[in-house]
């Protein structure tokens, strides 16, 4: 397993218009030119008007923090598919024993870069390693400690789940059919039902069922809960809790449902557009996104160029702003423009993931006078 | 490892191994009834062949059934996409993310497919050569006899091995997918019809085989999606 040195990665990331020129050509050769800027966390500049913002944090890992031991590293993971990139210089640090949850909307590169982690695609560019190991070249007795859930659930239509569980015994050295036994008595399914047969939430609690009773070190899921009622999915969280707790554990999961990510996940990172826009633990997104309400008196002025915005929403005398690394030099910012009354605004993590990935923050729709 | 594998494709495919064990039986039993010379409905049909009414094949009875190549051919075909899509298919994260190499893996499908394939074949053969002995046929009967109907069955598996190239190949376009199902279509023939002895046929089969499952391994260790 990969022991890193010390190194903390930068607060904040600024992907400017002259790297998003960078980025449209498929095939310019790698190097720090194209790379996202690593601004460091002090004395950030400013992103130019109309850049995007991406949180970074300060618990970024990098590969030379000592003492911590890397279950998941990739380093400028790049994967094109024809002349579209997919997963764009993605360098992703997940310690053993952290429960990751890898978010973005649809077409952003997860499943891509999960896909490239556990072998089943290669990369155009960058490496990514798993327990120590190249993802390319994954040697058995490691597939042995890793568990994959799949999107969808795919599994033999016309197998029994009996047939599926006696295909994993003859394959995992750690399976244990007690414990298979266990899970399928607690998500109510006999093992003479075929999988035809099942509906997508039981599909899915049999594919996480084969899965843990491998006794993995590492799980890693793609959206296991897509399609599933809500009834069967706190099970399925049920069980991959009961997992988590278990010492040592890491568990690498993309999802749609963010509530589940906030219950179980340490750290996320958020991918746009292939690119990794956020890493930090939850608890650091929270806090380093703000959402804020700011009357005016008047027209509300061009707020574009607001330090750190990263979604913007005007309606007449009012505007809420989601701001990155917001402090007070943002209320005084907001003050010189004649902001009356500055108030902070309760956001979940839907909330702060959905401004997020709205795209850039224009003001294109205060401007015609209606609200959003 | 082969025998998880054998044991999962066997408990899916069973009724490919029946319905086709079924139908070439019935085949070979319908072929050797009719062949004019010794039996009942051969010697219903004697008299209008002297008459030159009907048109009767009277090749050999087990010789004859090298004509089933056709309905082994697209078993073949229907049998190997079976076999293989699946593995490449949804269930690819699945079958993939097992503690084996992938070559191993494409070797334990081919094998069991090999064996799924080969078994109704040999259940055929079986049961013509035992027709031929049990009805004490005029003919000499040779055990090098059964290379004949069983070079039908080999064109067949030549099929099975291009339909499992053509799953796992990684063609977007499905006519170039399908391509290696074109493959064996001017091979077949030439066995049949061209190739000057049994012996030749059989080798030119032989070396399509030999190669079509290196290309498989190949295909299966490379594959990605």
């Amino acid at each position: 397993m990969a022991r890193i040195p010390s190194r903390i990665e930068s607060a904040t990331k600024v992907l400017t218009p002259q790297v998003d020129a960078a980025r449209a050509s498929p095939y310019r050769l790698p190097g720090k030119s194209a790379r996202i800027g690593d601004l460091g966390t002090a004395g950030t500049p400013e992103p130019p008007s109309g850049a995007l913002v991406v949180v970074g944090c300060e618990s970024g890992i990098g590969r030379g923090d000592a003492g911590i031991t890397l279950a998941i590293e990739t380093d400028e993971l790049t994967r094109y598919y024809g002349d579209r990139c997919a997963v764009d210089q993605v360098t992703l640090r997940v310690p053993t024993g952290c429960v990751y949850g890898l978010l973005g909307p649809n077409g952003s590169g997860k499943t891509t870069t999960i896909k490239i982690l556990l072998g089943l695609l290669r990369p155009t560019r960058g490496s990514a390693r798993m327990l120590g190991h190249d993802s390319r070249h994954l040697p058995p007795r490691l597939r042995d400690r890793v568990g994959y859930v799949a999107e969808g659930h795919e599994l033999y239509r016309s197998a029994r789940i009996r047939d599926l569980a006696d295909f994993q015994a003859a394959f995992f050295s750690r399976w244990n059919r007690r414990s298979f036994g266990d899970m399928l008595g607690h998500f109510r399914l006999s093992p003479k039902q075929r999988i035809r047969q099942l509906s997508n939430g039981q599909r899915a609690q049999v594919s996480l069922a084969l899965t843990l009773a491998c006794d993995p070190d590492l799980l890693v899921m793609d959206d296991p809960t897509l399609g599933v009622d809500p009834v069967i999915r706190r099970r399925f969280l049920e069980s991959m809790i009961q997992l988590i707790n278990q010492k040592g554990r890491t568990v690498l999961f993309s999802s749609h449902v963010l509530s589940d990510v906030e219950r179980v996940a340490d750290r996320i990172g958020i991918l746009t557009r292939g690119v990794l826009r956020v890493d930090c633990t939850l608890a650091e997104f929270k806090q380093k996104l703000r959402r804020i309400r700011v009357v005016f008196d008047g027209q509300v002025p061009s707020l574009l160029d607001v330090p750190g915005l990263v979604w913007l929403q005007v309606s007449r005398q009012e505007a809420v702003l989601t701001i990155a690394h917001y402090d007070g030099t943002h209320e005084a910012c907001l003050r010189e423009r004649g902001a009356q009354r500055i108030e902070p605004l309760a956001s979940t993590l839907e909330d702060l993931f959905i401004d997020f990935n709205s795209g850039e923050p224009t003001q294109f729709i205060a401007r015609k006078g209606g609200g959003l | 490892m082969i025998v998880a594998i054998a044991r999962k494709d066997l408990r899916a495919g069973w009724f490919w191994i029946a319905g086709a064990s079924i139908l070439f039986t019935g085949y070979a039993i319908m072929n050797l009834a009719t062949w004019p010379a010794e039996f009942t409905l051969g010697r219903v049909v004697r008299p209008f062949a002297m008459l030159g009414v009907i048109d009767v094949d009277t090749r050999f009875p087990l010789v004859r059934l090298s004509d089933g190549a056709l309905l082994a051919m697209l078993y073949g075909i229907g049998f190997g996409l079976w076999h293989a899509l699946p593995e490449v298919g949804g269930a690819s994260g699945f079958f993939f993310m097992r503690p084996c190499s992938r070559s191993r893996l494409a070797v334990g499908k081919l094998i069991t497919g090999s064996v799924m394939f080969w078994l109704p074949g040999a259940v055929a053969t079986t049961v013509a050569v035992g027709w031929c002995t049990w009805a004490s046929l005029s003919a000499p009967l040779e055990p090098w006899m059964t290379a004949a109907p069983l070079l039908g069955w080999l064109i067949g598996y030549m099929f099975y091995l291009s339909a499992v190239a053509a799953a796992w190949r990684p063609a977007r376009w499905y006519g170039g997918r399908l391509l290696p199902l074109v493959l064996p279509v001017p091979l077949g023939y030439l066995m049949l019809e061209v190739a000057p002895s049994l012996e030749f046929a059989w080798a030119m089969g032989g070396i399509y085989v030999v190669i079509l499952w290196y290309v498989n391994v190949y295909l299966l260790t490379r594959w990605e999606g």
